[in-house]
Formats: structure tokens, sequence, C-alpha cells
């Protein structure tokens, strides 16, 4: 069941970063959207059945007053919003071919306290992109003795 | 092709457990897991599947803080009418940037932004769709793969 919920990502140069997304991490292209000059207005990507909407750099003083939206290579590599993604089984391979596919390495593939074995890599206008594959299964009282985190279901009342 | 794998996100913010609240009470998102460290801080929050809030830091601003630029946003598919969620957000003291409209793609959908100047467009499928304006192009390659 594929969550209702989808995160956007802006690229300066969208469509070139659709073909990159495809040939380094393996997502595929489900939707583009285009002008009668071939310009790209839209665009949707399914990893499994993850999904993620691309989209270009925006602003509209009208309509977004002073928000905008701009790809990490605008800002100095700044990002306001990354993305995590579930593998099922291979994560040591995601990386490789990622790499070799010119992805910028941030962290290599760890295990995490949480049960995951996890890589972070920059994409090529630097969107950090954390992939992770479930390696254990980990309660969390032994989550909360292995890192001194507390976890909860609910705020403090 | 994988056989599972989910998409999911983090959204960073100055006041993670404040957004937490606020999130709940003006869109309706629902906390799942928080995470605290040894000083009761909160260090991640998952409401609603997907949306992790984490604590921003150097490199990883909200939008407020980083002159009310997002490098993404998030896109929501509501079961319950856009508007009636618009107009709750609104009376809770979200801004509303774009109002609900139509779109030709069969949603209609209007933009808010969070405590932290987050961008969040809300949907609803209200028609099948119809054809895109004058001189665009749509090219489906793959039914999504829900609806």
């Amino acid at each position: 069941m594929t969550s209702p919920i989808t995160p956007a990502v802006s690229y300066r140069d969208p469509m070139a970063a659709m073909r990159w997304l495809e040939a380094a991490f393996g997502f595929e292209t489900s939707l583009v959207v285009t002008d009668r000059d071939g310009n790209f207005g839209h665009g949707q990507m399914t990893f499994g059945e993850g999904q993620i909407d691309i989209g270009g750099e925006w602003s509209s003083p009208e309509l977004l007053g002073p928000a905008s939206m701009k790809s990490p290579a605008s800002l100095g590599g700044v990002g306001t919003q990354f993305l995590r993604i579930e593998l099922p089984s291979g994560l040591d391979e995601h990386c490789a071919r990622a790499r070799a596919a010119g992805a910028q390495i941030t962290q290599a593939p760890e295990e995490q306290f949480y049960g995951s074995r996890t890589y972070r890599a920059l994409d090529p206008e630097g969107h950090v992109w954390n992939f992770s594959e479930l390696s254990k299964a980990v309660s969390w009282e032994e989550m909360q003795q292995a890192s001194g985190l507390t976890f909860a279901d609910r705020l403090p009342q | 092709m994988v056989a599972t794998a989910g998409t999911r996100f983090e959204l960073h913010y100055q006041d993670p457990a404040a957004a937490v609240g606020w999130l709940g009470r003006v869109f309706g998102l629902e906390p799942e897991l928080l995470v605290y460290d040894p000083d009761g801080k909160l260090a991640f929050g998952r409401v609603d599947g997907p949306v992790a809030l984490v604590p921003a830091g150097p490199g990883r601003p909200g939008p407020s803080a980083a002159g009310g630029v997002s490098t993404q946003t998030v896109n929501v598919i509501l079961a319950e009418d856009v508007d009636a969620h618009c107009e709750r957000a609104r009376s809770e003291g979200a801004r509303v940037l774009i109002e609900p409209r139509d779109e030709f793609y069969g949603e209609r959908n209007y933009v808010a932004a969070d405590l932290e100047g987050h961008l969040w467009c809300f949907s609803q499928r209200v028609s099948d769709g119809g054809p895109p304006p004058e001189g665009w192009r749509v090219e489906l390659l793959k039914a999504r793969a829900s609806s």
C-alpha cells in the first residue's frame, strides 16, 4: 500500500535529474508533463511502492508570497528536507551502482543501532538521500539501551 | 524493480516538538513515534507514515530560517473534503498560500505553509480529469501506484 503522502523534490534541471535518478538510484519514470516547446512542467517517479514528485525551481509573488522552491545547487548545498528510501535488500550493491553513476557517497554503508544498514549520498544538485535496509529486528527497549534515547508514541501531557 | 520499498522524508525544524503539536492540530497529522535525547529534547519524530521531523542544523535549516526557500515540499492526497481541510487549517493558524482550485488532471488542491514555512499541498481527487491546457503534453508511462 503506497502512502498518500509524497515528497516533491526541486531541481534546476529536472529532466536531467530524472535521467540521473533512473541510472544511479534505479527510480522509474511514471509521468512527464511538458509544454509545446518541450519544457519540463512536472514529473513523477516510483521506486518499488515509493513515489516522488519532481519539479523545477519556482517562485510566484502573487501565489506564494515570499516562499519559493529552489534546488540545493542554488543555495550552497542547503536542504530544507531530506529523503529516506527503504530497500528490501541489496543496500551495498545499490550503493556501488550509485557511486559508479557519479553519486557522492557522504556516508558509506554501515549498521545503525535501530537495526538498519544505511548509506547516504548526494545527487548532482545536492539533495541528500539516505538509503536503508532492515538488517535485524530491534525492540524499542534494545534501541533505548544502545543509544540512550527515549522512544514514545505520544507527546508528554 | 524492487518488491517493496518505501519513500520517507525528513523535514527540518528549529523546534520539532512544537511542530509535532502544530501538524496534529492544524493539518490533522498523527504522531506515531517520538524519540527524545537524554536532555528530553525531541531528536526524531514520525507523523503519519513517511513524514519525519528532525532538528534543523547547519546545512539543514527549515524554510523560515533559509529565507523562505524550500528545496523539497510535501504532497498529501486527502480522503476527506479538501475545502473543509483548508478551512480547518486556516482557522487553526495555517498560512494558506494558494486557495483550493481545480486542476485539469482531476484533483482539487491547496497549498499552505506550516509554522516554520514548509509548504504542504493537500489534494483531493474530484474527477477523472480532462485534457491538459493548450500546448501541454502529458506522457503517462505507468499508472500511479495507488490513488
